[in-house]
Order: C-alpha cells, then structure tokens, then sequence
C-alpha cells in the first residue's frame, strides 16, 4: 500500500469503518511510515476536539415557539394523484393475476381433443362442473363420433 | 425504555388514525420535547449561530409535522429529523452561494460543489457574531462546504456510522467516506491557516 492510497483511508481506519483486511493493510503502512502516522494524529485530535465539544443549551422557549408555528399548519395527506397510482397499480396486479391464472391453469382443465366439436365441449365442460358427478363415469359418450 | 424506541412508538401513534387534532398536537409536542436539544446541538454546528440555528429548528420541526406520513418507522426519529435538517441546511447554502455567486463551475464525484471557503464577510455582522461560537473549530466548520460539514457533524459529533449517515443524507457509504474525510481534511487546513497557536492548542 502507496501512502497516497493510505491516506485516503485513514479517516475510515479512524472510525474503525474498514474491513478486517483493509484495517490490517492500513496498520502495516502505517507502522512503516512516520508521514502517514501523524496525519492520522492530526485527524484523530480534529475528530476529539469535536467529540469533546460543549452541547450548547436552546432557549427555554424553543418548544413553546415550534408548537406555536406547528399549531398554524396542517399536516398533508398523501395526495390523490398518489391514491389514484395506488389504485391504479393494484387493479393493473389484479387483471395481471387473472390472466396469467387464465393462461396456466384453464387450457389444462379445458383442453379439447383434437377431434371434439363445440357441441362436445360444452357438454364435457358441464359434465366436469356438475359436482354430483364427480366420480361416476361421464353421462355423455366421450367420443359421439367415432 | 430507550430514548429512540420511545420515540418511534409516539410517532407511531401520532401516524395511528382517529385522533384529533388536539391529540396529534400533544403527542407531537411530547416528541419535540424529546428531540429538540439533539436538533438545536446539530443546527447550532451546522450554522454556526443561535438565531439561524433555532429557525432552523423549527423550520425542521415543523415539515416533519407536515409531512408525517411520510416517515418510516424503521428508521430513527433522530434520524429522520437530521435528513429534514440536513436538507434544509443544504438548499440554503445553495441558495445563498448562489446569491454570492461564487463559482461553483467544478462539481466533486461525490455531488459536492468544490470551492475552497466561502465568503464569510457576507454572512458575519456584529449581531451575528455576538450570538456565534468563537471555538476554532465551530469557525472551520463554518468555512466547510455545507455537504462536508453536515458529514462530518453527523459522525463526530452525533456519533452516527457511515450507514446511519448514508441514510439521513440519502447517498452511498462511499460517498459519505469521501465527505468525511475530504471534510476533515478542509478543517485541518483551515486550522492550520487560521489559527495556528490555537490550532496546536486543539491538536494537544
């Protein structure tokens, strides 16, 4: 590792926001290298002088005074244009669900044979559909027209 | 119960529906008493003085009250605010660079315009200065760029981590790695140009 490389680095290995790996490549450099060693130093008392900053107090009457302003507005609702996408989006998912039910599943449950007429499907459609039947073997000939 | 959990179940029950306005109000005025002191530390660090930092305190409190559906829960209320904050405290800055026209023709990768320090006799009279910390480091801070300093107030004086901090400025933890650094880089400079005794003074 460059010193040009570790320096860049060196604010993250401060707050100890590197990988294991990175850290311990940083760590060696460093050792290796008295330039990069004290601009850590410098960073490190910036990032302290920071830390150890006095929390300067607000004014008693900071609540009151937000409160106040508060008071004045009204909170927004999500907008219409935003319910209407909603809305939009959640019919456009449900057609979206009913075709491709449609498409997977019926064809499988309907499939005609290659010789079937209309008048056959509608009534092996029936035939499947009447609960009573399920079970019993179809009422109408599978195959009218041998 | 933690500070912040609390915070997150009030502001839950102020999202909750039914209640009047009345009632939104108390619970709200009980969340601000919680959380203003964090906000007007890190106003007063991001403006440098007490009456821009407490307009901007209210400023903030006030869009969050507003714009309350939009919080999410998952994230700390703290945090929240700091992003509000953090984006109010940026387009001011734009807007009075802008007024400054001072040159903002090179744009950093990280989005950060790079001048060098603003103008701070157009900011500074002596009102202004009255009521500003004289610390050498609040007067780098205020001669960062508005992006660094929000970066580097956020994670050594809030003690946010890189994630935290890339969520309450909405960006990359790469981005933010850059900030912070290129901003600790800019405070040093500064300190060194500026106030050199009081600057070896800080570093001991």
């Amino acid at each position: 590792m460059n010193c040009q490389i570790a320096q860049n680095l060196l604010s993250s290995y401060l707050d100890q926001e590197l990988t294991g790996e990175q850290m311990l490549e940083v760590r060696s450099h460093l050792s290796l290298c008295n330039d990069c060693s004290a601009e850590l130093e410098e960073l490190r008392a910036i990032k302290h002088g920071l830390a150890s900053m006095p929390s300067p107090s607000p004014r008693a009457d900071l609540v009151p005074r937000i409160m106040v302003a508060i008071g004045a507005v009204e909170p927004e609702r999500p907008s219409r244009r935003a319910f209407g996408a909603l809305i939009a989006t959640s019919v456009a998912a449900a057609v979206l669900a009913f075709l491709l039910f449609n498409v997977f599943f019926k064809p499988v449950a309907t499939k005609p044979t290659a010789d079937s007429s209309p008048a056959y499907d509608a009534a092996s459609d029936r035939a499947l559909t009447i609960p009573e039947l399920e079970g019993h073997a179809p009422l109408i000939p599978v195959n009218r027209f041998p | 119960m933690q500070s912040e959990e609390r915070n997150r179940l009030i502001a839950t029950w102020i999202k909750s529906a039914g209640r009047t306005k009345q009632e939104r109000l108390k619970l709200f005025e009980r969340l601000t008493a919680d959380t203003h002191r964090q906000a007007y530390n890190m106003a007063m660090r991001l403006t440098s003085n007490r009456t821009e930092a407490e307009d901007l305190v209210q400023e903030t409190f006030v869009r969050a009250y507003r714009f309350f559906h939009r919080y999410d829960e998952n994230l700390p209320f703290t945090s929240w605010i700091y992003r509000i904050m953090t984006n109010l405290h940026i387009d001011a800055m734009r807007k009075k660079t802008r007024l400054r026209t001072v040159s903002m023709d090179q744009s950093g990768s990280d989005g950060s315009q790079t001048w060098d320090l603003p103008d701070e006799t157009a900011s500074t009279d002596s009102e202004v200065m009255e009521s500003t910390l004289e610390e050498p480091l609040q007067l780098g801070l205020k001669a960062m760029t508005s992006e660094f300093r929000t970066a580097v107030v956020l994670a050594d004086i809030e003690g946010l981590s890189y994630e935290e901090i890339a969520d309450v400025m909405q960006t990359s933890v790469g981005t933010v790695r850059s900030r912070i650094h290129r901003g600790r880089r800019q405070l040093r400079e500064y300190l060194g140009r500026n106030c050199p005794g009081r600057y070896e003074e800080t570093l001991k």
